[in-house]
C-alpha cells in the first residue's frame, strides 16, 4: 500500500481522504518534507502549515 | 512578521535515502532537543536533505550520527555561517513549477 498526499494541504498518509481537512488524497506526488515545530518553522510560515507531520512539496 | 534565528543547513545524505534520513532527523529533534523546525527533502536534490535549525548543525553531536547521513555541506570559504542556505534559495524547493502542465484537468 503507498502513500498518498492530500490535494489540498499535501499532508501524506495512506487514506483515502485526509484525515485533517478531509480532501482526496492523490498517489501523484513528489518532494517530501517535514514539519517538526510549525511554531518557530519559518517554511511552515511561508507554507501556512500550522500542524506538524509529514507533507509532499507537488500534489498533481 | 517575527524575526526568527533558524537557518537552512544542506546534509548529505547516501542516494535514495532521503526521505530515511529526514525521518530518522525528525525523531531525534523530538528526543533530543535539537533546535529542529522541519526537514525538507527535494525531489530534484539526489543524496541531499536540507534542514530548518535553530542551532548550528554539529556531526559531532551523537544524536546526528544517524545511518545514511554522511554529513553538513561545507563551503569552501570558512566564514561563519557561510555553509548556510538562504531562504530565497530554499522558497525555489518549496514551491516547484509543474514540469508538465496539466492541459486536460479531470
Ligand atoms: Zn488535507
Amino acid at each position: 500500500m503507498s502513500q498518498k498526499a492530500c490535494v489540498s494541504c499535501k499532508r501524506i498518509s495512506f487514506k483515502e481522504r485526509c484525515s485533517v481537512c478531509h480532501n482526496p488524497t492523490s498517489d501523484n506526488w513528489s518532494g517530501f518534507l517535514i514539519i517538526i515545530d510549525p511554531e518557530n518553522s519559518d517554511v511552515s510560515k511561508e507554507l501556512g502549515i500550522e500542524l506538524p507531520g509529514e507533507f509532499a512539496l507537488r500534489v498533481r | 512578521m517575527e524575526d526568527t534565528q533558524n537557518s537552512i543547513y544542506a546534509l548529505k545524505t547516501s542516494a535514495g535515502q532521503e526521505r530515511n534520513v529526514a525521518r530518522m532527523l525528525a525523531k531525534k529533534a523530538k528526543e533530543s532537543g535539537l533546535g529542529l523546525r522541519a526537514v525538507i527533502v527535494p525531489e530534484s536534490l539526489k543524496g541531499y536533505v536540507l534542514v530548518e535549525s535553530s542551532t548550528k548543525i554539529d556531526m559531532r553531536n551523537p544524536h546526528m550520527r544517524i545511518p545514511h547521513l554522511r554529513g553538513v555541506v561545507e563551503s569552501k570559504d570558512k566564514k561563519e555561517g557561510s555553509n548556510i542556505v538562504s531562504f530565497e534559495e530554499l522558497k525555489k524547493f518549496l514551491k516547484p513549477e509543474p514540469i508538465i502542465s496539466s492541459i486536460n484537468k479531470g
